[in-house]
């Protein structure tokens, strides 16, 4: 089983018996501190190079845990734009309210997935210049 | 907006905690934040309790399992333990407390330490002395009381549930061989609570 097809049986579980959330809450508390300890640890030793770190920040699953508890070392800015990576899409802003202002469509669940903190995504819309002459003109 | 998978989790993780609402061990009555313990004489743990129950173990001579635990504490004039006390203890830190385990029928000392509580020999003739030098020790209540000891400083009979209450808060301090610098300022903190009591 995947972690994907876990954390959609999670969902699937806590929407049958919502009172499971009080258990999943301190599990995921128990081992939200276990990560942060592991990276104590590995920091205090020097093994947590730059290197090393980013791989970590950059792996959807391990990557997706340091958010879950808020131990991700990337700013929102740096996420999103690493997950626009290959979509042809680019980070215009992202304002201090949260909202994220995309080069263009069809990359805003990437940016949903990796940024918790966003709270709109606009897509900047270009029209092009011959549209423009022809609005003009009619 | 669809999310990543993990969503849930983050949700979950991040939402504001509900107060803990604690519970009598005995009969799952909702207690207050201050509430009283009793000691569960076999198993050493402690157990909330309500009024109402707490008050059916207060008899130290009753032979049941559980035992409330008293709320004085009483302080005592200079170091309770002499350096000797400390050297023949054995314990690597300046802080113990002592009490008689009536299962066992003698005297047990204990430290703190990252593990929770650690158990120090402590022979007879050395107790004895103690007691010998403090009168007051010999209203000490088997299982539910305790002395509490700072090496070289201050010394105090306190309840049993204060002692398991330091040992949680510095479990979770706890660095390194003689606790660090976060430990020692709990220590001092909890001596202070302890004196204005
Ligand atoms: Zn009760």
């Amino acid at each position: 089983m995947t972690w994907r097809k876990s954390a959609a049986r999670i969902d699937a579980l806590l929407a049958a018996s919502p009172e499971g959330e009080a258990v999943v809450r301190e599990v995921a508390d128990l081992y939200g501190a276990g990560l942060e300890r592991l990276l104590d640890l590995l920091h205090a030793r020097g093994a947590l190079t730059d290197e090393a770190l980013d791989a970590l920040a950059a792996d959807e699953l391990v990557g997706g845990l340091l958010l879950v508890h808020g131990l991700h070392p990337w700013d929102a800015a740096t996420r999103i734009s690493h997950a626009l990576q290959g979509s042809g899409v680019r980070l215009i802003e992202l304002t201090a309210d949260g909202v994220c202002r995309l080069s263009g469509p069809g990359a805003e669940d990437r940016v949903t997935a990796v940024a918790p903190e966003v709270t709109r995504v606009e897509v900047q819309t270009v029209i092009p210049v011959s549209a423009l002459f022809s609005r003009l003109a009619s | 907006m669809t999310g990543s998978p993990l969503d849930t989790l983050r949700r979950i993780a991040r939402a504001p905690r509900p107060p803990a609402v604690e519970r009598c061990g005995m009969c799952a009555t909702q207690v207050a934040p201050e509430h009283s313990h009793v000691v569960d004489l076999q198993s050493r743990q402690l157990l909330c309790a309500c009024r109402a129950c707490y008050l059916l173990f207060t008899d130290d001579h009753a032979h049941l399992r559980y035992r409330a635990v008293p709320g004085r504490y009483l302080g005592f004039d200079g170091p309770v333990l002499e350096e000797r006390d400390w050297d023949e203890l054995q314990i690597p830190v300046g802080l113990a407390f002592l009490f008689h385990n009536s299962s066992l029928e003698r005297m047990v000392a204990f430290y703190p330490g990252p593990a929770g509580a650690t158990e120090s020999e402590l022979d007879l003739p050395a107790w004895e002395r103690i007691a010998a030098r403090h009168p007051a020790l010999a209203t000490m209540r088997p299982d539910v009381e305790a002395l509490l000891v700072r090496r070289g400083k201050d010394g105090y009979l306190v309840p049993i549930d204060a002692c398991y209450e330091l040992v949680g808060r510095l479990r979770t301090l706890w660095r390194g061989f003689d606790g660090g610098q976060e430990a020692h300022a709990a220590i001092s903190a909890f001596f202070d609570e302890v004196r204005s009591r």
